[in-house]
C-alpha cells in the first residue's frame, strides 16, 4: 500500500492525525526558566517516576537511613536519578504507562489455569463430602379423603443413627 | 479487566449487558468492490462515508472470517431445483461436494454493532436496573427480565438507528441465533466454524435449543496453562503474547482450544495511504489465512473536535517551547504534528457536515497452536510493517483486546490507549463493508473467486438471470488455446444438466462441439458430411412459421425478389393456406410440385429447377431430402456443423458486382447461417420456461456476416424473457461481436489469457475497466503475464516436464458478472471426471482449447 499515483486529490489521501493529538509530552524547562533542564528534556514519565520514587525514600528514610544527613541525601537523589534515567527506556505504544505497568503485573499475577468469569481457573483440591441423614418414618401411603390417627409408634420406626460415630455410641450403650 | 461476560439478555438483534448498554446489531451484506472501476468504487466510498456520519457516538463494525463449508456451497447449488427432475445434476452436486472438500474456501461475514444511549431517566434506571441485576447474580436470585415496555423503547431506539444506515448496505437485522454464534465464533477462531445461522434453517434450531447457548471461555493469557509446571514457573511474557480461549461447555465434547493474537493498531503511515489502495480490510486476506477484524470506533461531533484540537495547539506550543533548546537539530515529531494539526483544523474548518472518527483496529488472527498463532502474528505485523502499519500484540492487554472486538463490553481503557483519529470521509477509504465477491448467491459452481487469498466459490447462472431481469448472454474472450471453449462448454454443462437445452454452431474443423455434445447427452448433430437430420424448415416448423423462414432462405439462396414473378410465386406456394390444400409437407415437395409444371402460377417451373440444382448437392440435402428427420425443437443438445460453409464478407455483399460473382457455396453458406439463426431464435423463443443457450465459439465467423449480425443482436435484445441466451467466445471484443449494442448487451463477460497488448487493453477495457482507471495498467500486465502463465511443469500423469499451462493454473481469468462485479477468478470443469474430460478433450489434430 505505498503511495503510487504523483498527485492525488487530498481527499484521497488517507491520513490519520493521531500525532496531532498525541503529543508525546517532554519536561524541558521548569517554570519561568531561561535555560533548560540539564540532560532535558524528561518524559512525563521519567518525571513522575523520578518525583515519586524521591517522595516515597523521603517519607520512609526512618526505615532505611543509616549513613546520616548527607549519606541520606545522597542516596535519596541517587536512586532518584537512577529511576530517571531507567525511565528513558520505557517507550510505551500508545498505552499510558500506568496502565501498561498494570497489565504486565496483571500477566505476572494471572492465574496458572487462565481466568473463568474474571476469577483464576483453580484446580480444586479434594473435598471430602460428609453427611448426616435421618429417616422420617412415613408408613403406608394413605389417601388424603380423611384424615386417621397416625400409626403407633414402634421401636423399628425410631430414627436410627447412621453415621460412624453415632453407632459407636449406640453399640457401647447396648454393651 | 475481563469479568464476566457481559451479556444479560437477548432478543432479536438486541443485547442487554451487565453495564446497562443495549446493543443492537445488523448483519451488512458487503457492497460489492474488487475490481470495479474507480467511479464505482468512489460512489462505495461515500456510502461509507455517509455510514460513519449517521453513527452517531460508538459503534462496533466486525468482519468475521468464516470457513466455507462444501455442503453449504453445494445447497446453494441446488436451492430451489427438484433433483429428481434434474438427476445429472444430482450427480454433479455430489461429485462437487468431494471435489470442494480438498479446497480451503472461505468468505467473511460482516456486522454492525450501535450501543443504544440511554437518554432521559434511562440514563441512570439503566446502569441502576443492570447493577441491581448484578446483585441478583451474585445472590442467585432469579433475573428479572427487561419490561415490554423497555424491549419496545429499545426496538424503537434500533429502528432510528437502522433508518440512518444507508439502505443501499441493506442492514439486516440479526436473530438470537446469530448472535450466539458470534459469541461462540470469537470462542472458535482458528477451528471450522459453521457459517452465521439463516433463519429457520436446522442450525438455528441446534443453537436455541442448547440450555447453555452463551459461552463462558476461559481466558488464558499467554496459554500458560499448556506448558508443564516447571516451565510455566519461569514465566516470560514476551514470548508468549497469544490468547488461549476455552469454551468449557465445547470443551467437554472434544472442542480444541483455540489459539488467538489480537493486533492493534497503533501506528500508521505518516504520509498517509493513497486510495484507491488503501483497502486495508480487503488486503489483510491476502496477508494471512482467517483474520477476524474489528472497527471500535466513536463519532465526535465537529465542536468537539475543534475544541480538542485547540487544547492540542496549545499543548504543541508548549511542547515547542519544553523541546526549544533542541530545536537547532531539528524537532521532526513535533513539526509533523504541527503539520498534521494544521491540515486536520483546516479540514474541520472547511467541511461543516465532517466528524471525526476516533477508532481502534484490532485484527484477530488464529492458529491452530500457541506457536502457529504467534508465528502467523509475527508475519502479519511484519506485512504490515513494510506498509508502514504498526501493530502491536500489548503485553497483558490480549483479552482486553479480545473484548474490545465483540459487542457487548465496554470499551474503556483500550478505546483512549489506542483510538487513531482521522475524519469520516477519510476514514471511508478503507472500505470495510466491501467485498470482492463474484456472481450471484446461487446456481451452478462456475468457478473459484481468486480476487483475494480467501478463495470462495462464484455461483454464475445465466439461466436464472432473465428471472432477475438480466440478460443472461455470455462472452468469453481469450487468444487461442487459452481455454474459452472449455469455460463456455463448463457453462453448457449446468445448462443441460438443469434440463436447459444447449444449441452449438460449430465451425471447427474437428468437429469439437459435436464430440463435446455426445457425451453429454443424445444430441442432434446437424452435418453435411454425415446427413442424419434434416433443417428443412417447412417440416422443423410445422404451421405459417415454416413458410416465412422458407421464403426467407430460398430467396436468398436464389437470390428471388418479392416484387418479380420467381419470388411472388414461392411466395404463393409456401402460403400455409396453399401447402395445404396441395399436401406440400417439406421443401422436397415444394420442388417438385414447383418443377413438375402442377403448380400453374407464373416462373413456377423456372423456380423448381433452381431448387433441383440446389437439391442435388450435398449441402442442398440438408434441406431438401425429405427422407431425413427434422430437427425436433425440443432437444436437448443440438450442434450445426458449418465447417464446410463460407459466408460472403461484407464487402463482397455491399459491393454489387463481388455480389454477383458469389461462388454457390458462399451463397449457400449465407442463407443456411440465416436459416440457422432464425431456427435456433424459434427454438429457444418457444418455450419460455426452458432455458436455451445458443453457442458461437467463433463469434467472428458468424457476425462477419451482418445479417447474422442482426438476427443475434435480435437474440439478444429480446433474449431475456423466454430465457435464451447467447454464449460467445471470440479472441477481440472490439471488432468480434457485430454491433456495438451487441457487444454492450452482454453482461457477464469473462476474459482469458491474452498475450497481445493491443487485444489485452482491449479485452480490459470491455470488462468496464476504462484507461484512465488505476486498475487497467495492472490488468492488462495480469492478462499478458499473470493469467494462466505458461512456464515448465511436472506433468503428474507422465511425471515428464513439459511445457505449457500447468495444471493448477489452467482456466484463470477475468471475470465481469451481469451484477458488475469484476474480479479474478479460475473456471471449474464439471465435477464429475468424464464430464470435466469431455470438457477438456478435443478430437484428435488441433487442439484449440487446453
Amino acid at each position: 500500500m505505498p503511495p503510487t499515483a504523483p498527485e492525488p486529490h487530498r481527499e484521497d489521501v488517507l491520513r490519520w492525525y493521531t500525532r496531532a493529538r498525541k503529543i508525546p509530552r517532554f519536561l524541558g524547562k521548569l517554570p519561568n526558566a531561561q535555560r533548560g533542564l540539564p540532560f532535558g528534556p524528561y518524559t512525563l514519565t521519567q518525571a513522575a517516576g523520578g518525583a515519586v520514587t524521591f517522595l516515597v525514600l523521603d517519607q520512609t528514610d526512618t526505615i532505611w537511613s543509616i549513613w546520616g544527613l548527607p549519606g541520606t541525601f545522597a542516596v535519596k537523589a541517587g536512586v532518584s536519578i537512577a529511576v530517571v534515567f531507567a525511565l528513558r527506556l520505557v517507550k510505551p505504544g500508545g498505552r499510558d504507562p500506568l496502565t501498561a505497568l498494570l497489565s504486565a503485573v496483571r500477566l505476572v499475577a494471572t492465574p496458572r489455569w487462565g481466568s473463568y468469569c474474571g476469577r483464576g481457573v483453580r484446580a480444586a483440591r479434594p473435598v471430602r463430602l460428609r453427611s448426616r441423614v435421618g429417616v422420617v418414618p412415613v408408613g403406608p401411603v394413605q389417601a388424603v379423603t380423611r384424615p386417621s390417627a397416625p400409626p403407633p409408634a414402634t421401636e423399628a420406626a425410631r430414627p436410627r443413627p447412621v453415621t460412624a460415630a453415632a453407632r459407636l455410641l449406640s453399640d457401647s450403650r447396648r454393651s | 479487566m475481563v469479568a464476566r461476560t457481559p451479556t444479560t439478555w437477548l432478543g432479536g438483534h438486541l443485547r442487554w449487558t451487565r453495564s446497562g448498554v443495549v446493543w443492537a446489531t445488523w448483519r451488512i451484506p458487503p457492497l460489492p468492490y474488487g475490481r470495479r472501476p474507480v467511479k464505482e468504487k468512489r460512489a462505495v466510498r461515500s456510502l461509507h462515508r455517509l455510514l460513519f456520519r449517521s453513527l452517531d457516538g460508538e459503534a462496533l463494525l466486525l468482519g468475521h472470517a468464516v470457513g466455507l463449508d462444501p455442503v453449504a456451497v453445494v445447497e446453494r447449488q441446488i436451492e430451489g431445483i427438484r433433483l429428481s427432475e434434474c438427476p445429472d445434476l444430482a450427480l454433479e452436486a455430489e461429485a462437487n461436494l468431494d471435489r470442494l472438500s480438498e479446497l480451503v474456501l472461505g468468505e467473511r461475514a460482516h456486522y454492525l454493532c450501535v450501543p443504544l444511549s440511554n437518554v432521559g431517566s434511562r440514563r441512570w434506571s439503566a446502569p441502576s436496573q443492570a447493577a441491581v441485576g448484578v446483585v441478583h447474580d451474585a445472590l442467585g436470585v432469579p433475573r428479572v427480565r427487561p419490561s415490554a415496555e423497555e424491549v419496545a423503547h429499545r426496538l424503537e431506539q434500533a429502528a432510528q438507528v437502522e433508518s440512518l444506515i444507508p439502505f443501499q448496505f441493506g442492514a439486516q437485522r440479526v436473530t438470537v441465533a446469530e448472535q450466539l454464534w458470534m459469541d461462540g465464533h470469537a470462542c472458535r477462531r482458528g477451528m471450522v466454524d459453521m457459517p452465521p445461522p439463516v433463519a429457520g434453517s436446522v442450525e438455528e434450531e441446534l443453537l436455541m435449543s442448547s440450555s447453555a447457548a452463551l459461552p463462558q471461555p476461559i481466558l488464558d493469557e499467554g496459554a500458560w496453562s499448556d506448558l508443564d509446571m516447571a516451565e510455566a514457573r519461569v514465566r516470560n511474557p514476551l514470548e508468549r503474547r497469544v490468547l488461549k480461549v476455552v469454551d468449557p461447555r465445547g470443551a467437554e465434547l472434544g472442542q480444541p482450544a483455540s489459539y488467538q493474537c489480537p493486533l492493534v493498531l497503533t501506528d500508521t503511515p505518516p504520509g498517509g495511504v493513497i486510495w484507491p489502495g488503501s483497502e486495508l480490510f480487503e488486503r489483510v486476506d491476502d496477508l494471512a489465512q482467517d483474520v477476524d477484524w474489528a472497527i471500535r470506533l466513536k463519532v465526535v461531533a465537529r465542536d468537539d473536535v475543534m475544541a480538542a484540537n485547540r487544547r492540542a495547539l496549545r499543548d504543541l506550543n508548549d511542547q515547542f517551547e519544553q523541546r526549544s533548546d533542541e530545536l537547532t537539530t531539528g524537532t521532526t515529531d513535533l513539526d509533523l504534528a504541527a503539520e498534521l494539526l494544521a491540515e486536520y483544523q483546516s479540514i474541520f474548518a472547511e467541511d461543516r457536515l465532517e466528524v471525526e472518527v476516533a477508532h481502534v483496529i484490532v485484527l484477530t488472527v488464529p492458529g491452530a497452536t500457541a506457536e502457529d498463532a504467534m508465528e502467523r502474528a509475527s508475519g502479519l505485523s511484519a506485512q504490515l510493517a513494510s506498509a508502514d502499519f504498526t501493530v502491536q500484540r500489548p503485553l497483558g492487554a490480549l483479552a482486553d483486546l479480545w473484548c474490545l472486538s465483540q459487542p457487548g463490553w465496554p470499551a474503556g481503557q483500550a478505546m483512549r490507549a489506542w483510538a487513531l483519529h482521522t475524519t469520516s470521509a477519510k476514514m471511508s477509504a478503507l472500505v470495510p463493508f466491501t467485498t470482492t465477491r463474484l456472481g450471484g448467491r446461487t446456481g451452478p459452481v462456475w468457478g473459484l473467486n481468486e480476487s483475494t487469498a480467501r478463495t470462495s466459490v462464484i455461483h454464475l447462472n445465466p439461466g436464472g438471470y432473465p428471472e432477475l431481469n438480466k440478460s443472461g448472454s455470455v462472452a468469453f474472450i481469450a487468444e487461442l488455446g487459452a481455454g474459452k471453449s472449455v469455460g463456455l462448454k463448463a457453462m453448457c454443462n449446468a445448462i443441460v444438466d438443469e434440463r436447459g437445452q444447449v444449441m452449438a454452431i460449430d465451425k471447427s474443423a474437428d468437429g469439437e462441439w459435436a464430440y463435446y455434445a455426445r457425451s453429454l447427452t443424445d444430441p442432434v448433430i446437424v452435418d453435411p458430411e454425415a446427413l442424419e437430420w434434416s433443417m428443412d424448415p417447412l417440416r422443423v416448423f410445422p404451421g405459417a412459421d415454416g413458410g416465412e423462414v422458407a421464403l426467407s432462405l430460398l430467396t436468398q439462396l436464389f437470390g428471388l425478389s418479392p416484387s418479380e414473378d420467381d419470388g411472388a410465386t414461392l411466395a404463393d406456394v409456401l402460403d400455409l393456406e396453399y401447402r395445404t390444400r396441395h399436401e406440400l409437407s417439406g421443401c422436397q415437395d415444394v420442388m417438385e410440385h414447383l418443377s413438375s409444371g402442377a403448380c400453374g402460377l407464373p416462373a413456377a417451373e423456372a423456380v423448381g429447377n433452381k431448387m433441383r440444382r440446389v437439391a442435388r448437392s450435398r449441402l442442398g440435402r440438408l434441406v431438401f431430402d425429405q427422407e431425413l428427420p427434422a430437427v425436433p425443437a425440443d432437444a436437448d443438445a443440438i450442434v450445426w456443423r458449418t465447417h464446410r460453409m463460407s459466408q460472403p464478407t461484407e464487402q463482397e455483399i455491399s459491393t454489387a458486382h463481388l455480389f454477383r460473382q458469389l461462388p454457390p457455396e458462399k451463397v449457400f453458406g449465407r442463407a443456411y447461417y440465416s436459416l440457422l439463426t432464425a431456427t435456433a431464435r424459434r427454438f429457444a423463443f418457444a418455450d419460455r420456461t426452458r432455458v436455451s443457450a445458443l453457442v458461437c465459439d467463433e463469434a467472428y465467423d458468424i457476425f462477419s456476416n451482418p445479417y447474422n449480425a442482426l438476427d443475434l443482436e435480435h437474440f439478444g435484445r429480446q433474449g431475456r424473457r423466454p430465457k435464451a441466451l447467447l454464449l460467445l467466445g471470440s479472441h477481440d471484443p472490439d471488432h468480434d461481436f457485430g454491433s456495438e449494442t451487441l457487444r454492450a448487451l452482454v453482461p457477464t463477460r469473462v476474459v482469458l489469457r491474452q498475450t497481445d497488448p493491443g487485444l489485452a487493453k482491449a479485452s480490459v477495457r470491455y470488462l468496464g475497466v476504462s484507461e484512465d482507471d488505476p486498475e487497467f495498467a495492472t490488468m492488462v500486465e495480469e492478462l499478458i503475464g499473470d493469467i494462466s502463465p505458461i512456464s515448465e511443469y511436472i506433468d503428474p500423469e507422465s511425471g515428464e516436464r513439459v511445457e505449457g499451462v500447468p495444471p493448477a493454473r489452467r482456466g484463470e481469468c477475468f471475470l465481469r458478472d451481469a451484477f458488475g462485479g469484476i474480479g479474478r477468478a479460475r473456471i471449474l470443469t464439471p465435477a464429475r471426471p468424464e464430464r470435466a474430460k469431455a470438457c477438456l478433450t478435443t478430437p484428435p489434430k488441433a487442439r484449440t482449447s487446453q
